[in-house]
């Protein structure tokens, strides 16, 4: 336990001699909270008496008098072209990007490590078997299946919807933005751990030669230990910097399918819708585009450079150099 | 090599028939029919559509009739656009994706490769590091936005660029362009790393000590070995480029085939979904086996294995 424990303190003290892997770690820590929490401390209370309701706007609250604002103390960023404030869209829209990026990586780890590790654990024809079935999977045009995937599922989360909401009396627009999401989660992760299940499996065969696992056959553990206790620890490290990588490329794919209107949807809104709705508005107001795509492209930048940092402090063998 | 080539390719016809069987479920499965409309149909003309199209059988007799036709070369008839072959309309917009998405790799390519070079060359130098946070800004800015921005900060001020139409090669540029960007900086950090490795080998110090010109050393030496992980990526990244290009098509309004597609997706056309899948599988079959003939002409050592 130790080793592994002094493995990571390792890790963590070359990550903090990379100052561009620390700052975007900041910078990520910021949009988070600012994603996450304000919206929350927004809406806690009535408007009348929280004393918060100048922070975080209703996004979708729509005021046709007031379009196209510039920055100003009642609407920080200004408004857009159905006068909703845009820094609250922002954040709301955050909420959903971030989210899809997170759950997504997560799917495609639970399910990637799994089939990979056991593929690899187990070896011969079954390991063949399986990893023929991902180069299949990786044969199929990923896009056209996650839109089809989607399409199908969502079609399905109807009766969700209405189980959810009539007959288990849950929050009406709880269920309807939740159940909107799951179709895109699924999609995504179901179909992106290839790459995953790859290096899992990889990794696995490696650490199977290790002497520690033959000391843990020879003392009898089961395979589920052995397993869980020796082989997926220390396969880790590639494991966490690749997932790293993955989110910011899950971002991007949910703004893609978003911005061809088949991510997510109302009353739902993303940083692919923003910047979908913006890009129309581009030539009468500009600001529309150009702020989420920063919030958009810094996040991305921060994701991608914590994600090399990452690999330099966890895999110092595959460093770029 | 033979023997190589035609277990690939056996192995790609086995992946092809995955790839119809798995859209051939998956389109059934939406809850949806391609034949009912918002229009109000009379009953007796959707019954007549759903024999023409052979939906009244039963799904595994489908399934075969649908076999059957795509061992003639025929992808059946359109289910939403009346009239018209899926075929037909492949082959109508299908040039204009495969244009947009090689004239995008042609122009990664020529952006990547030479940037990932000189950065490796000059490792840890400001052209180094400038080239590598380009290849960042690339790989972290979305397409749509590049797209618009181009478009605008471009093509208004240059006079033979347009912001969007698909008339003549010029018209290429801009969507291609954006389209390989990211790409382009992918091949760069690829390229980056191969190089850098193989300028480490021992070969290369003896081909300098033997007195050979740097650039002998660096183009015919070096890159020989450097290039082989670009290489690898190239084929699936092409395949990714001109099945995934939907996005530019929209925003520069090119008349491809990604229109077509979701429009089908969301009129549950059949026949469309699964031609332009079966259509894009095959393409990347052959794209992952051409990378591979071409890692197995540059480095030796992968001819004679398996």
């Amino acid at each position: 336990m130790s080793t592994s424990h002094s493995l990571y303190q390792d890790a963590w003290l070359r990550l903090r001699r990379n100052s561009m892997a620390i700052v975007s770690l900041g910078i990520l820590t910021v949009i988070f909270l600012l994603c996450f929490a304000l919206p929350f401390i927004g809406s806690i209370g009535t408007p009348e008496n929280s004393g918060f309701e100048h922070w975080f706007k209703d996004p979708n609250h729509q005021d046709l008098n007031k379009t196209f604002l510039p920055a100003s103390a009642e609407h920080w960023l200004g408004t857009d072209q159905s006068g909703r404030d845009i820094f609250a869209r922002l954040l709301y829209g955050g909420q959903i990007s971030l989210l899809v990026g997170l759950v997504a990586t997560s799917f495609s780890l639970i399910i990637g490590i799994s089939y990979g590790s056991i593929a690899g654990y187990v070896g011969g024809r079954t390991d063949a078997l399986m990893m023929r079935f991902v180069d299949i999977l990786y044969g199929l045009p990923f896009l056209v299946l996650v839109i089809l995937f989607s399409l199908l599922i969502s079609e399905y989360m109807e009766s969700l919807t209405t189980l959810l909401r009539d007959d288990w009396g849950w929050n009406a627009g709880f269920v309807t933005r939740f159940t909107n999401l799951i179709p895109l989660f699924v999609a995504i992760g179901s179909l992106g751990w290839l790459t995953m299940a790859r290096m899992a499996r990889a990794q696995t065969l490696n650490i199977k030669k290790q002497e520690y696992v033959e000391a843990a056959v020879s003392l009898g553990l089961s395979h589920r230990q052995i397993l869980t206790r020796h082989i997926l620890p220390n396969m880790m490290g590639p494991i966490i910097v690749y997932a790293t990588l993955t989110v910011p490329g899950f971002i991007l794919f949910e703004a893609s399918l978003s911005y061809l209107g088949l991510g997510v949807s109302s009353p739902n809104s993303s940083w692919g819708i923003l910047l979908k709705d913006g890009a129309n508005y581009m030539e009468t107001a500009p600001q529309l585009l150009i702020i989420p795509s920063v919030l958009f492209s810094i996040t991305l930048f921060a994701l991608n450079f914590l994600g090399d940092g990452l690999r330099d402090a966890l895999d110092p063998k595959a460093a770029k150099d | 090599m033979l023997k190589t080539l035609i277990s690939r390719l056996g192995q790609g016809v086995v992946v092809i028939f995955f790839l119809i069987s798995i859209t051939f479920v998956l389109v059934r499965l939406m809850p949806g029919d391609p034949l009912t409309d918002e229009k109000a149909v009379p009953e007796h003309v959707i019954e007549k559509n759903r024999a023409y199209y052979k939906l009244d059988q039963p799904k595994v007799v489908q399934f075969g009739y649908y076999l059957g036709n795509i061992a003639q070369g025929d992808l059946g008839p359109s289910m939403s656009k009346e009239g018209r072959q899926v075929l037909e309309i492949i082959e109508y917009s299908f040039p204009a994706s495969l244009i947009l998405g090689t004239t995008g790799m042609l122009i990664a390519l020529c952006i990547g490769i030479p940037a990932g070079i000189l950065s490796a060359l000059r490792k840890n130098s400001w052209i180094d590091f400038g080239t590598m946070v380009f290849a960042m800004i690339g790989i972290s800015i979305p397409s749509f936005v590049i797209g618009p921005l181009l478009a605008s900060g471009i093509a208004s001020k240059v006079p033979f660029l347009k912001v969007a139409g698909w008339g003549d090669p010029l018209d290429w540029l801009l969507p291609a362009i954006t389209l390989g960007l990211a790409t382009a900086a992918y091949i760069a950090r690829i390229t980056r790393g191969g190089m850098l490795e193989t300028l480490n080998q021992d070969y290369i110090r003896t081909a300098r000590a033997k007195g050979l010109r740097e650039s002998t050393v660096v183009l015919k030496h070096a890159l020989r070995g450097g290039i082989i992980p670009a290489i690898a990526y190239i084929g699936p990244a092409f395949a990714a480029l001109v099945s995934g290009s939907f996005i530019i098509e929209t925003i520069f309004q090119v008349p491809g085939l990604g229109q077509h597609f979701i429009n089908g997706a969301l009129a549950r056309d059949y026949n469309l979904i699964q031609g332009v899948v079966i259509l894009f599988g095959i393409l990347i079959v052959l794209a992952n086996l051409l990378a591979d003939l071409a890692l197995a002409a540059i480095n030796p050592r992968l001819r004679n294995q398996s």
